[in-house]
C-alpha cells in the first residue's frame, strides 16, 4: 500500500518537473504555427528523458552513489570540468526564465509589471527551500501542480481528430511552403525543453535523499516512465489547444501576453485564471528543482554533504550554494529581459549540449562497478545516444538560422 | 596494489558517514628501485583549483589565508589518515584536519545568523 | 589563411546566406502584424464576454500597438 502511495506521489512530481515555461511556450508555438505536425517532438523528448529519468533512478538506487558524484569519480576532474560548467551554465539560463515565468504568470493576473515580481518570487523560492524539506516541497508542488490537467480537458473539449494527432506521432519533415527555420528551432527547443538535464539529476538526488536501494527499480520503472508520460501527454494536449485556438486566427503565441488566450474557446473564464495557475505554479516547481539541481550539483561534484532535508546549519555551503544561485538569477528577471525570449534560447541551448551530459552518463550506465547487473540494455543506450545526437545536430543548425532570421 | 583511480577524485567520508570532501589531488613517494607509494591525499579548492589554473589556485589560496593559521595551503594528509573499505574512503581524525574549515565557518558566521538557518 | 581565419569567414558566408532576404522579411512582418491584429481581436470578444480583465486587455491592446510598429518598421 506504501508503495502504491509513493509511485502515486512520484507521478505527481514528475508532471510538477516536466511542465514549465519551457515545454508550455515551445507547445503553444508549435501548435499556432504548425497545427499537430511537431507532436513527434514531443513525443521523441518524452521518449529519451523517460529513459533517462529511470536510469538516474536505477543508478542512485544500486550504486548508493549520485550523477555528479560518480562522475567525477569514474572520469576524474578534469574531464568532467567541461559538461559541468556547459551544463551550470544552460541550466542556470533555464531557471532565469523560470523565475521570469512566474512573475509573468503575477503580471497578467495583477497588472503589475513582472520585474517588480522578481524579488517577491526569488524570496519566497528561497525560503521554500531554507524552511522545507526535500519531501515536503515536492509533493506540495506536485498536488497544486495538478491544476494543469487543465490542459487536458481545454484540448478534449475542442474535439481535436484523434485520428490526425496520433499520426503526427510520427516524425515529419516541414510542408514545401512553411518556414523551414522556424519548423526545426522549434522542434529543437521541444527536445530542449522535454529533456531537461536538471529533471535526472534531480530525480537522482531524490532517489538518494528518499534512500532507495534495489527494490525500488520496479517502483522507479512505474515513476520514470508513467510520470514522464503524463507531462508529455500535457505538452501534446497544450499543441493540440494551440492548433485548434491560435493557429486558425493566426496567433504566433510568440509574446507572452498572447498565451492567456489558449484556454479561452474550451474553457471561458475560467480557462485565463487556469492557464495562469498553472504556468505560475509550474514554473515555480521548475524554479526550486533548477535551484536544487544545481545546488546538488555543485555539492555533489565537490564532495560537500548536502540534503534538503538538512536543516541549512548541517550544510552550510549547500545551502548558502542554493541562496547565492538564486541571488544570482534574480537580477535578470528584475531588469526586464523578456522571459519567453530567453525561454526559447535557453531550451535550445540545453537541446544543443545534451551529448555532454548524456554520454559520461551512458557510459557509467554500462559500469558493472556501479550498477553491477543492473547495468543497461542495449535498447536504452542506443535510444539516449541516438535521440541526443539528433538533438545536438538540430541544434547546431537551426539556432544561427534563427537568430538570422528572428 | 592501489590505482590512482580508485583514489583520485573519490568521495571521502568521517567517521560518522558525513561527506567530507573529495580527494582532489594525491602525492607519490617515489622510491629507487620500487614503485611510487602512495604517501598523501590533498583535498580543498587549492589543490583542486590548480588542476586547472595555478593563478586561481594562488588567488583562492590568499583569501583562504586571512581565515587563520595553518590556513591558505592545500590541506595535506597522510595516507595513513585514510582508510577504505569496498564501499567508501574514511577519513580518520577528520576534525583533525582543515577539511570542515569552510563549512564550520559559513555555518557560524553566516547561516547561523539567518532566520531558520537552525532550527535546534 | 590561417584555420581560424578560415573558420570565421565560412561562418560568415553561411550567415549570409541565410539572411533573410527582403521578401522573406516582408512576409515575416505581415506574419506578425497580422498576428496582433488577431490577438487584439481576440481579446476584445474575450473582454465582451467578461472573459478576461481590463487592465489585461489594456496591456495586449498597448504591446500589440508596440509590436506592430516595430514589425512595419522591419518590412523596410
Amino acid at each position: 500500500m506504501k508503495k502504491i502511495l509513493e509511485i502515486t506521489l512520484g507521478i505527481v512530481t514528475s508532471v510538477g518537473g516536466f511542465l514549465e515555461i519551457g515545454s508550455i511556450a515551445t507547445a503553444a508555438q508549435a501548435g499556432a504555427a504548425f497545427g499537430y505536425q511537431l507532436i513527434w517532438a514531443v513525443v521523441l523528448g518524452t521518449i529519451c528523458i523517460a529513459v533517462l529519468v529511470e536510469m538516474s533512478g536505477r543508478f542512485a538506487a544500486v550504486s548508493g552513489h549520485t550523477l555528479p558524484d560518480a562522475m567525477r569519480e569514474r572520469f576524474g576532474a578534469t574531464f568532467f570540468a567541461l559538461p559541468f560548467v556547459v551544463l551550470l551554465a544552460v541550466s542556470f539560463l533555464v531557471l532565469t526564465a523560470e523565475i521570469g515565468g512566474v512573475a509573468v504568470a503575477l503580471e497578467i493576473a495583477t497588472g503589475l509589471r513582472f520585474p517588480w515580481w522578481g524579488l517577491p518570487v526569488a524570496l519566497l523560492s528561497w525560503a521554500l527551500l531554507w524552511r522545507g524539506t526535500f519531501g515536503l516541497i515536492e509533493k506540495g508542488v506536485s498536488i497544486l501542480g495538478l491544476v494543469t490537467i487543465a490542459f487536458a480537458v481545454g484540448a478534449v473539449k475542442l474535439h481535436p481528430d484523434y485520428g490526425a494527432v496520433a499520426r503526427a506521432a510520427l516524425p515529419s519533415l516541414p510542408l514545401p511552403h512553411s518556414d523551414w527555420a522556424k519548423y526545426w528551432f522549434i522542434a529543437v527547443s521541444i527536445l530542449g525543453a522535454s529533456i531537461s538535464p536538471y529533471l535526472y539529476y534531480f530525480y537522482c538526488a531524490g532517489a538518494i535523499e528518499e534512500k532507495w536501494d534495489e527494490s525500488y527499480l520496479a517502483t522507479n520503472r512505474v515513476i520514470a516512465t508513467l510520470g514522464m508520460a503524463f507531462g508529455g501527454f500535457l505538452s501534446v494536449a497544450i499543441v493540440i489547444t494551440a492548433a485548434l485556438t491560435f493557429k486558425p486566427a493566426s496567433i504566433a503565441a510568440d509574446h507572452y501576453d498572447q498565451l492567456p488566450l489558449l484556454l479561452l474557446p474550451p474553457l471561458g473564464k475560467a480557462g485565463f485564471w487556469l492557464f495562469l495557475a498553472s504556468l505560475g505554479i509550474a514554473c515555480l516547481g521548475a524554479t526550486l528543482e533548477i535551484t536544487l539541481s544545481l545546488a546538488y550539483f555543485v555539492a555533489q561534484g565537490l564532495g560537500w554533504n548536502w540534503g534538503e532535508d538538512l536543516e541549512p546549519a548541517a550544510d552550510a555551503r549547500f545551502s548558502l550554494g542554493y541562496t547565492l544561485i538564486i541571488l544570482l538569477a534574480t537580477p535578470i528577471v528584475l531588469l526586464g529581459v523578456d522571459p519567453l525570449k530567453i525561454t526559447m534560447l535557453a531550451m535550445a541551448l540545453t537541446a544543443t549540449s545534451l551529448p555532454l551530459g548524456t554520454f559520461p552518463f551512458i557510459i557509467l550506465m554500462n559500469d558493472k562497478k556501479y550498477l553491477r547487473e543492473h547495468t543497461n540494455k542495449p535498447l536504452g543506450n542506443i535510444v539516449v545516444v541516438l535521440i541526443s545526437i539528433i538533438a545536438a545536430v538540430l541544434g547546431v543548425v537551426s539556432i544561427p538560422l534563427e537568430i538570422m532570421g528572428g | 596494489m592501489l590505482l590512482v583511480s580508485e583514489v583520485l577524485d573519490n568521495q571521502l567520508v568521517d567517521s560518522e558517514k558525513k561527506n567530507a570532501g573529495k580527494v582532489d589531488g594525491i602525492v607519490l613517494e617515489l622510491r629507487d628501485g620500487r614503485p611510487p607509494r602512495l604517501a598523501y591525499i590533498e583535498v580543498g579548492p587549492i589543490t583542486l583549483l590548480d588542476r586547472f589554473s595555478r593563478r586561481l589556485a594562488r588567488w583562492y589560496a590568499r583569501i583562504d589565508a586571512r581565515f587563520g593559521e595553518g590556513r591558505g595551503q592545500p590541506i595535506r594528509i597522510p595516507w595513513r589518515q585514510v582508510a577504505k573499505d569496498d564501499v567508501n574512503l574514511f577519513l580518520l581524525d577528520a576534525k583533525s584536519t582543515p577539511v570542515f574549515a569552510v563549512e564550520d565557518w559559513l555555518r557560524e558566521h553566516v547561516v547561523s545568523r539567518i532566520p531558520g538557518g537552525r532550527q535546534s | 589563411m590561417s584555420p581560424v581565419r578560415s573558420i570565421a569567414a565560412l561562418t560568415a558566408v553561411v550567415l549570409l546566406a541565410c539572411a533573410k532576404s527582403p521578401e522573406e522579411k516582408a512576409r515575416q512582418a505581415a506574419e506578425t502584424i497580422e498576428s496582433w491584429k488577431a490577438t487584439v481581436a481576440s481579446v476584445d470578444s474575450a473582454r465582451l464576454r467578461k472573459e478576461v480583465p481590463e487592465h489585461f486587455a489594456r496591456v495586449v491592446r498597448r504591446t500589440a500597438s508596440e509590436e506592430i510598429a516595430k514589425a512595419a518598421a522591419h518590412a523596410k
